[in-house]
């Protein structure tokens, strides 16, 4: 297993991705809520796990395959960082926007 | 000092350490020599470390008090956006912050091989300031729903 930037960069890319993703969709679904709470007591506790485990997974899978460092590898830390804050800026949107709907 | 108290304060300290943990990061990187790129990772570890320290500590005060007591009061209050905005965004962003951390601390340990005059270190430099900004920006975060939660139970006290 080989970890390089771009193992790294798609770990962090997917698992915030995903967390967004899961986070909207159960606001919408109140069965997927239901059943995050019903995991590990609280959606929070669940989701919070949740997030190290896809990192972690993530991050093996794409370890294995063969590494091509170089700048074009390493500027996937750049997306991951733009991803993180367009997935934060997409979360306050909807919160904000489903607090209007009321 | 109650229970409560305690793991609310120590959230706020921990995630705040943890933040400057990675502003040092940033400085060590900007003036980077072998002997600083050596100091960013020990800050990266440390901020790590903290950060998730940080999340930990958030999820009693979060499940046994907030949840329960201090939800309700704020959605009955005159400032319901405190909960149903600013803290239902908060306690989903804050997840990604140990993510990015930990992108950090790997990409600074590998990128012990490229020495130091490597361009990865523009882009985990600019990582560790989007962790800071987020951090400070859940600090901030954090003041709001305490006001929030000030002004439903004692009305602005």
């Amino acid at each position: 297993m080989s970890v390089s930037y771009r193992s790294v960069s798609y770990a962090g890319i997917v698992t915030i991705v995903v967390m967004t993703v899961i986070t909207i969709l159960g606001e919408l679904v109140p069965a997927l809520m239901k059943f995050f709470t019903y995991v590990a007591y609280h959606h929070w506790v669940t989701k919070n796990i949740l997030s190290v485990v896809i990192f972690l997974v993530v991050l093996a899978l794409t370890s294995k395959a063969p590494s091509t460092e170089g700048r074009e590898s390493s500027k996937g830390l750049l997306w991951t960082s733009v991803t993180a804050v367009v997935c934060s800026l997409a979360l306050l949107a909807f919160f904000v926007i489903d607090f209007l709907k009321g | 000092m109650s229970g409560i108290h305690l793991f609310a304060g120590a959230h706020a300290f921990l995630g705040e350490i943890g933040a400057l943990c990675f502003l040092w990061a940033l400085v060590e990187i900007i003036n980077r020599s072998e002997a600083s790129l050596a100091r960013a990772r020990f800050a990266g570890c440390l901020g790590v470390v903290l950060l998730f320290a940080s999340l930990f500590a958030a999820g009693y005060p979060y499940l046994v008090h907030y949840g329960p007591l201090a939800k309700p009061a704020i959605k009955a209050g005159p400032m319901p956006w405190g909960h149903e905005v600013v803290m239902e965004a908060k306690e989903h962003i804050f997840m990604f912050i140990p993510i990015l951390a930990l992108c950090v601390t790997i990409s600074l340990h590998l990128a012990k091989r490229d020495g130091a005059l490597s361009s990865v270190y523009r882009y985990i430099g600019f990582m560790c300031g989007v962790i800071v900004v987020m951090v400070f920006m859940m600090a901030g975060m954090g003041f709001i729903i305490a006001t929030a939660v000030r002004v439903a139970v004692g009305r602005g006290v």
